[in-house]
């Protein structure tokens, strides 16, 4: 049976934007598209668990993970790919933890000396179509092509491979656990961390390369790549994990938008009994803006469960 | 004349000497109450400073040290989403 994972931080979150914001505020701009990389390689050169302090700061942190290389070019990991994690599941198996209570988990993707604007490696690969213009792109590794983008005839033959990510630093991710994890003397306790990559990628037609973990031209016009650092889930169990996905991003005049809600099935209260079926792109769904109007009014309750499930 | 100049002083030192011992009796008693409350409810041997701290010290004591040795395994697994 799958234990069911739901990000209740980032309900809450989108609860509040949509409480105290017009709904119009949610939708992109005419040409921003969102697209799940094929290949997404970060640095992760540690990672640790410890536990919260009153004052927010993490303390008795136990490293589960050290990466064996010193440089972030050297532990470089890509995280939609299974085998590289698993690796590291491997590393991590029979490490000895402090008894204790942990609430927090952290992903550090910078070596030691390094700072949030310590510029790392970091590379991505995919490719995505824009509706509005009628084009598809792919990542292209030509580092002299500024963009990192090229135009491709389409999705199915994208010929898509990892490009360098632009204004690139690293990161620390600290996440509250939703439980804590408790270790006991001679025990051992299972937590299972989901790697979320979904939707991580997007491009506009106005990038500009000061933008973090974004490529563009100098002068910012024009379509750029940008990418966010991956999604992490901590999970106090062994099972596997299944994530609540939230649409809340769609604009009104994107024409793949507008041909998409016609075919959708329409309701005035949409529900987990009839979730939207899943695209070969991405950007998977959109609802009518009467449903969307609905959702952003029940999601301020938080009661909503209507989502895409991978 | 001088005998009731005596007679007022002796008084006057009586009366001040009760009000130095009443108040003084007084506090007394309240530190040590205070102090015995806060120790007991600290569960610990340093409950004497004050009402207020003696507790949090006692609990602050017991989390840290109180069979919290030695060591476990966290199985961690990570997975592609």
């Amino acid at each position: 049976m799958k234990a069911r994972f739901t990000r209740w931080g980032f309900r809450a979150g989108f609860a509040l934007l949509a409480a105290l914001t017009p709904a119009t505020l949610v939708y992109g701009a005419t040409g921003e598209v969102s697209f799940t990389p094929t290949g997404f390689k970060v640095s992760i050169m540690r990672i640790a668990i410890a536990a919260q302090s009153d004052g927010g700061q993490p303390t008795s942190e136990q490293v589960l993970y050290t990466c064996k290389g010193t440089t972030e070019a050297e532990c470089l990991v890509d995280v939609t790919n299974q085998a590289e994690l698993d690796a590291i599941t491997a590393q991590a198996a029979g490490v000895a933890v402090q008894v204790g209570s942990y609430d927090v988990i952290s992903l550090n993707m910078c070596a030691p000396g390094s700072g949030g604007t310590t510029r790392v490696p970091g590379f991505v690969r995919g490719a995505f179509f824009v509706p509005s213009e009628g084009k598809t792109y792919a990542t292209d590794p030509d580092a002299a092509n500024v963009t990192g983008l090229k135009e491709v005839p389409d999705l199915a033959d994208a010929g898509a491979e990892f490009t360098a990510i632009g204004n690139w630093s690293c990161n620390t991710k600290t996440v509250l656990l939703r439980t804590p994890i408790v270790v006991a003397s001679g025990a051992i306790a299972p937590l299972t961390v989901v790697v979320d990559a979904k939707v991580i990628a997007f491009s506009t037609s106005h990038v500009s390369p000061g933008m973090g973990g974004c490529r563009g031209n100098a002068n910012g016009q024009g379509r750029g790549l940008c990418v966010s650092y991956p999604s992490i889930f901590p999970l106090v169990s062994d099972d596997d994990a299944e994530l609540d996905r939230f649409l809340i991003a769609h604009h009104r005049t994107d024409p793949d938008a507008t041909t998409r809600a016609s075919r959708s099935p329409r309701s005035s209260a949409p529900s987990s009994a009839r979730r939207p079926r899943r695209s070969a792109r991405a950007s998977s769904w959109t609802p009518s803006s009467a449903d969307r109007a609905t959702w952003a009014r029940r999601s301020s309750r938080a009661s909503t469960t209507w989502a895409t499930r991978p | 004349m001088r005998l009731v100049l005596r007679t007022a002083g002796a008084w006057a030192l009586v009366a001040m000497t009760l009000v130095g011992c009443n108040g003084s009796s007084g506090k007394n008693a309240d530190v040590g109450a205070s102090g015995a409350t806060g120790a007991s409810s600290g569960g610990g041997t340093s409950g004497v400073g004050s009402s207020g701290s003696g507790g949090p010290g006692g609990t602050s004591g017991t989390s840290g040290t109180g069979g919290q040795r030695g060591t476990g395994t966290v199985k961690l697994t990570l997975k592609v989403k």
